[in-house]
């Protein structure tokens, strides 16, 4: 694989915003190019996450270039459904090799307050499952997550106190975190006594829908040399995909267990010969608590995943936001910190390889990236 | 049985794609006096399915090349990927509680049903299906348990739900 190189990143703190997408993510550009020392003329590349339909602007990469004065060699798109951002690594990369670009910049930005969590149900997630035969019963990324929680306890795999400790992990991280939406501790028992949502996850158990915005620049390697330390290589991306949109075509399979995530991560470690013991961080995807056990099993760590590996040091999904399109970008960004040493109080010592992985949970796909620290 | 479906040429493939789509402005309308504007769309895959659910029948797919039985019927058998060849057959419509969960925030046209009872059923023919509960209680003892299907008239629509099995 072409190995990408990121030399700059910056996301917005997690809140609400009542700045439109376009000022969020200049101000993201701008900042990620100063982070990467990349000048105006040296970014020619825009790749953006399609905006959701109540966005204001459409066209974001040609829009944004234009008000921020670049000329561009390439602009695309991706639905970060489709995994966007981890499409968008790889575009990138291909581009810089291929067609000579000193720069590109990838971002998003998302003010997903604008949009209540009932409307977000009635129009948005209704049609992420069979719009016909599954949608209009109310099905949502929460409903498919506590069904596959639910079986996870029916089959003594995890009880609901492991589900709110993984909460309470989470809030602890995010404390050090500036940039995290919720920075207070919380307790099991305090996790246990919030609302029911979706049975057995409750409202502790669930990320808040936020805005959020990110931008990463990819360099070409003669501009990776200038700033060598600050650099992180994308080294491997693995792909799974099982089947199933939801809702199993077929009686028996479970809802907890993840084979997408175990083919993903299979193929990203035989890109690289590295193992399970050589991941230092791993930034998961997790919207709801119970997804972290699911999620880091499927991978193939070990139940007690939390005591070898530094997990979501962010905070995560649940204690830092999800401003969904913006999401991965910060996840990137926790990344792109810890492998610098730029983590301050909440940098693992020993970060050397990181992971994020993009789990889709039954929606039955899954993307695993590993980043390094670049060696010239 | 015919496992490996004819491969017809561009011309014939674009000619029985227009002649199907001819029959089915008239199944279209047809669906559209039984259902009206909204969910269930039309599809040429489920036009049966819809046209019998309105009259109380709940039925699975099943391939007229491969025999293969799938949930919900579509255009393309899943196997085989035969065009056109769905036939409904009758579902004995019951299966056990595969997991449910209780939903307290839902959409806002389900808003007056909740808490809503959801469950993920796993139908005796051996396909899944995610539905409604009724007239029971969210309790982890359901997991597991006998359901049968139930067609429904709820919030104005006719519905497949369940119901556990007496």
């Amino acid at each position: 694989m072409n190995h990408g190189m990121i030399a700059g990143s910056a996301v917005l703190p997690i809140g609400t915003y009542v700045q439109p997408e376009e000022d969020m993510i200049m101000r993201c550009v701008v900042a990620a190019a100063r982070d990467a020392g990349v000048s105006r003329e040296e970014l020619r590349g825009a790749i953006a996450m399609t905006p959701r339909p109540h966005s204001l602007q459409n066209y974001q990469p040609a829009h944004v270039a234009t008000r921020l004065g670049l000329k561009l060699d390439l602009l695309a798109e991706f639905e970060v459904s489709s995994f966007g951002i981890n499409n968008a690594l790889r575009l990138a990369a291909n581009a810089i090799l291929e067609r000579d670009i000193p720069a590109i910049a990838i971002f998003a930005a998302n003010r997903e307050s604008l949009v209540p969590t009932s409307d977000f149900f009635e129009h948005r997630t209704s049609r992420t499952s069979d719009a016909n035969f599954v949608g209009p019963y109310g099905m949502a990324p929460i409903v498919w997550n506590a069904l596959g929680a639910r079986e996870m306890i029916a089959a003594g795999e995890a009880t609901e106190r492991e589900f709110a400790e993984v909460s309470v992990r989470l809030r602890r991280n995010a404390i050090d975190n500036p940039l995290a939406y919720f920075r207070k501790p919380v307790t099991a028992d305090e996790v246990l006594a919030s609302r029911m949502v979706a049975e057995p996850l409750r409202l502790l158990m669930v990320c808040p829908r936020t805005d959020g915005a990110g931008a990463l620049i990819l360099v070409r390697e003669d501009i990776a040399r200038r700033a060598a330390g600050r650099v992180v290589v994308h080294s491997a991306q693995g792909w799974g995909h099982d089947g199933d949109n939801v809702i199993a075509e077929r009686a028996g399979r479970s809802m907890f267990s993840l084979p997408a995530s175990t083919l993903a991560v299979e193929q990203a470690f035989r890109q690289t010969g590295l193992s399970h013991a050589d991941i230092d961080v791993v930034e998961p995807w997790v919207p709801f608590s119970p997804m972290e056990p699911m999620v880091m099993r499927g991978i193939g760590f070990p139940r007690n995943y939390w005591e070898a590996t530094t997990v979501s040091p962010s905070g995560g999904l649940v204690a830092r936001g999800h401003p969904t399109l913006a999401t991965g970008f910060y996840s990137l960004h926790e990344i792109v910190r810890q492998l610098r040493g730029e983590a301050g109080t909440r940098q693992s010592p020993k970060a050397r390889t990181a992971m994020t992985v993009s789990e889709t949970g039954n929606f039955n796909a899954c993307v695993v990236d590993i980043f390094q620290r670049y060696q010239r | 049985m015919n496992s490996q479906p004819e491969q017809l040429s561009e011309e014939a493939f674009a000619v029985r794609v227009r002649e199907r789509e001819k029959e089915a402005r008239s199944r279209y309308e047809a669906h559209r006096r039984t259902w009206g504007e909204g969910v269930p769309h039309f599809s040429e895959g489920t036009f049966e399915f819809w046209q019998r659910l309105a009259e109380g029948q709940f039925h699975i797919g099943r391939c007229t090349q491969c025999s293969h039985t799938y949930f919900p019927p579509r255009v393309i058998c899943p196997n085989c990927w035969a065009a056109d060849a769905v036939e409904l057959v009758a579902s004995k419509g019951t299966g056990r509680i595969f997991s449910y969960t209780v939903a307290h925030r839902v959409a806002n046209s389900l808003q007056s049903l909740a808490p809503l009872l959801m469950v993920c059923i796993d139908l005796d023919e051996g396909v899944r299906m995610f539905t409604w509960l009724r007239g029971a209680q969210g309790d982890a003892q359901l997991v597991g348990k006998r359901c049968r299907v139930s067609i429904e008239t709820i919030l104005g629509r006719i519905r497949f739900v369940a119901r556990l099995a007496e």
